[in-house]
This record gives structure tokens, sequence and C-alpha cells, in this order.
């Protein structure tokens, strides 16, 4: 082909670097250049006149027959390196990943293309070679940050155990300084309580050495009297220590016994009497004759005790307390009154709490536990403790007990 | 014969301190609370005071507070319980 200007043709086709083939309308090659040739491993002259199937892989070659009717009815430019991967054949079988930029002509009347070629085999290596590193490397990080997601994780879990642990820390120091200041209340109150009869027996085992004379019998019984008092008082204490530690542990046996009522309140009253303040009085019933109860004797006579001394330790000189007690069949109720210091509103809810004191009440004497141990008591045996009081008027505490014990 | 007056709330003790001081030749005088004490100071010029510190109502603290405004007597004041007392007495300068 070309005859006329085969020579300048034969100059561009050597001095292009590209593969060259061109091909008639009937996909036969009619013109190859020498990098052509030597990509698909032809010889000079070798591809003339053969189709160009020859050149492309067995499994390529229907679609590609397609193709090229499809592009000669077009007739359009395809530059390289736009549209899919193509393959090559080479004459030894082997295949190659090649680019192709095909370009369209008519000469003399017949339709040709030209199909510039580049082996990107080496290319495509690096590509893929890149790619898998890319792979690598998108494998490594999804790995790191597992591992680093992972570490997290557990500094997350170290982390909330530690905060955890700091909590119970705190809580625990807490629960220590709370003990401790109970403590050291507990102890103050204690020394407190013990230190006062303990001094008051105190001089008077030293009065009763001073009196040596016969005629002073009446002096040392006096004393002797006190030291008893004081004994009996501190032993009342002693008591209720343990018998908090006893309910605490549920460890109380009630014994009920039928008693009657006046004997009790006699036993309260006579007691109560010798702890009275100057000018004060206790009002109690003397019609009560009637009235008995089958309960413990020892609690009711606590409770009701309890209730008594605190009404004269809580109000002043040249006061009254009254003791009020009704009876149906169900129920006794007893009503203390006095007209004394009273509760604070702010700690009435608080009174009945062991080792509570009520504000008003710190600089009087007292171990916060009375009230407490009654209360325990009452609601074991079924009865029930309330009060109503106002600051510097005075309280009612009020005691209901079934006349029969369950227990 | 010096006179005394004692201010503590617990009758025992002050029944019998008072019987003490009286066998070692004191004039004694008694208040069962702060505030009577404070009156019978004004009113009987004790040369002592012997006062309880954990009272209710005026305790030694207030009794002492009260009376050193006026030009009072020498006055002790009883503790018995806390060391922490004792030293806040003694920071204040007085006995």
């Amino acid at each position: 082909m070309f005859q006329q200007d085969q020579d300048i043709f034969k100059v561009f086709l050597g001095a292009v670097s590209e593969g060259v083939i061109v091909v008639d309308e009937h996909q036969n090659i009619v013109e190859t250049n020498d990098p052509a040739n030597r990509m698909f491993g032809y010889r000079k002259g070798d591809l003339l006149k053969q189709p160009l199937n020859v050149l492309i892989p067995h499994n390529y070659h229907a679609g590609h027959g397609a193709y090229f009717d499809g592009f000669m009815k077009k007739k359009e430019q395809r530059q390289m390196g736009q549209g899919r991967n193509i393959f090559g054949a080479r004459k030894d079988g082997s295949i190659f990943p090649l680019e192709a930029g095909l370009n369209p002509f008519t000469i003399y009347g017949k339709d040709y293309v030209m199909a510039l070629v580049i082996d990107i085999s080496i290319r495509k290596e690096q590509e893929e070679k890149i790619q898998e590193l890319n792979l690598d490397l998108e494998k490594k990080v999804i790995e790191r940050t597992q591992e680093l997601d992972k570490t997290i994780l557990e500094l997350e879990v170290e982390n909330e155990k530690r905060i955890e642990a700091e909590e119970e820390a705190k809580e625990a120091l807490k629960r220590e300084q709370e003990l401790n200041e109970l403590k050291t209340k507990f102890l103050s109150m204690v020394s407190h309580e013990f230190k006062t009869p303990l001094s008051g027996i105190l001089i008077s085992t030293m009065l009763l050495s001073k009196y040596k004379l016969a005629e002073q019998q009446e002096k040392r019984d006096k004393h002797i009297k006190t030291i008893s008092d004081k004994v009996h008082y501190l032993n009342n204490i002693l008591n209720d220590f343990l018998s908090v530690e006893k309910l605490e542990k549920g460890k109380i046996k009630y014994n009920p016994t039928t008693f009657k009522l006046s004997k009790v309140i006699n036993e309260v009253v006579y007691n109560a009497n010798m702890l009275l303040k100057e000018g004060q009085k206790i009002n109690y019933p003397k019609d009560i004759d009637s009235f008995s109860l089958y309960q413990d004797e020892k609690i009711v006579e606590l409770a009701l005790s309890n209730l008594v001394h605190n009404a004269i330790k809580y109000s002043s000189e040249n006061s009254y307390v009254d003791i009020d007690i009704t009876q149906d069949d169900i129920r006794t109720i007893f009503r203390v009154k006095d007209n004394g210091i009273g509760i604070p509103i702010k700690d009435q809810k608080n009174i009945f709490k062991r080792y509570f004191r009520a504000k008003n009440a710190l600089l009087s004497q007292g171990t916060g536990i009375g009230l407490n141990i009654v209360k325990d008591h009452l609601k074991n045996l079924k009865g029930e403790i309330y009060f109503e009081s106002e600051e510097e008027k005075g309280s009612l505490f009020t005691i209901e007990l079934p006349n029969k014990a369950t227990v | 014969m010096k006179k005394v007056l004692l201010i503590e709330d617990d009758r025992i003790l002050r029944e019998n301190t008072a019987e003490l001081l009286e066998l070692s030749d004191y004039e004694v005088i008694t208040a069962s609370q702060g505030k009577i004490g404070v009156e019978m100071a004004k009113l009987h010029f004790p040369d002592i005071i012997v006062c309880d510190i954990m009272m209710p109502e005026l305790d030694g603290y207030g009794v002492l507070e009260t009376l050193s405004k006026k030009k009072a007597q020498s006055l002790f004041l009883l503790s018995f319980y806390r060391p922490k007392q004792n030293a806040k007495i003694l920071e204040k300068g007085w006995i």
C-alpha cells in the first residue's frame, strides 16, 4: 500500500516509539512497525495480511469483533488508556496487558484503523505492586487500628476499675471518718456519762472517811446511799449499752408475765423521785389497780423509766411531769408529759436514732441510747412509741402496747 | 472564811463538793445552773467560783464570759472531760 509515499511512510513508522498496527475494514493487518513486531514477538513482515485476531487472546475474540464493527460505524478516535483493560497475545501464546489508541482513517476509498499500542505489563505490574502494597498497608492499618482499639478497650476497662477502686477507697475513707467521728463522740459521751457519777462516788468515799464520830452515822448513811445509787445508775447505763448489742443481734428473749400496772408505776415513780430537781413533782394516776398486763415487766418498766427520766432531765426546777395511763380491751396507752426544753423541729426526725442527742440537749448528761432501745423493744413487742414536742414548751411522749404479748 | 460559789448541774457532785469544801472551812454557796450561778455571783461576791463546763443552757464558758465583763473575782473552771477544753481555757489566759 501507499506505493507513492512509501519512503516517507516508512520513516514515520520507524520514528514512532509505540507499536503501530494498521488494519483494514476486515480486520486484516496491513502494516506494522518494528516496535509492534517486537511487542508481539513476530519477525518483520510476519504479521502482514494476518487477521488482527492473532494478536488478541482467544477469549476476547468474539467480544472484539462486535466492538470493531461498532467502532468502524462511528469512526471516532479513541485515545490511549481510555476504556477497559485490554490484552494482547504474543506469538508464543503469552498474554500481556496493553493500551491502544485507535485512529480510523480513509484512504483511496478504503477504511483503515491505525492502532498505536503500548505494552503496559511493567506499568501494570507496578500498579499491581502498588495496589498490593496499598492493600498490605490497609491491612496493617486495620490490624494496628484493631490493636489500638483493643488497647483502648483494655485501658477503658482498666480505667473503670481504677475509678471504681478510687470510689471504693473514698467510700471506705468516708465510712472510716464517720466511724471515727462516732467513736470520738461516743468516747467523749461515755467519759462524761461515767466520770460524773464516778466523781460523785469518789467524793462520797472521801467524805465517808472524814465522818468518824458515832453521831455522824446519818452523814455516813447518806453517802453510802449516794454511792449505791450511783452504782445502780452506772449499772443501768452499762445495761443500756449491752442491750444495744443484744437488740442488734436479735438475741433478746422476752419474758411475759401477768402483772399489775400500779406495781410498775410505783417502782418507776419511786426511782424517778430520787432524780427530781428542786420543786419538781411527778403526777401519776393512783386509780389503776384494775389495770394489768401480760407483758415483759422489765421492758415496760425500762420504757416508762426512760420517758420519765427524760422528762425530769429536760425540764427545769419547779416543774411538773405528768404520767397518764388508759387501757381498753386491747391496748394500754402511756403518756408522759413535761414542760421542758422540748425537741427542736430539725432534730425530731432523728430522736430515736442511736447516740443521737438533740442540739439543745448536748450539754445535758445522756448517751443517746435510751429512746433508741425503747423503740426497738417496743417494736419487738408489737407496741409503738411516738411524740409531740415544741422547743422550750415541752414534750409529750406516748407508748402504746398490746395488753397481751404475743412473743 | 473564804466564800466559794459552786456551779454544777449534777446534784450529787454539787452537794458532795460543797460538803467537802465546807469541811475544809470554806463558806459555800451553790447553783445548779450557769444562769443562777451568774445571779448568785452578782449577789454574794464570792472569792472563788468553781464552775462546771458542760451544763445545759449557760455553760461554763458562758458564765465566765458574762462574769468577766463585770469586775469578777478569781474564777476556776472545773473540767473533767477533754484536754481540748483545758487547752482552750489556758489559751484565753484563764485559770
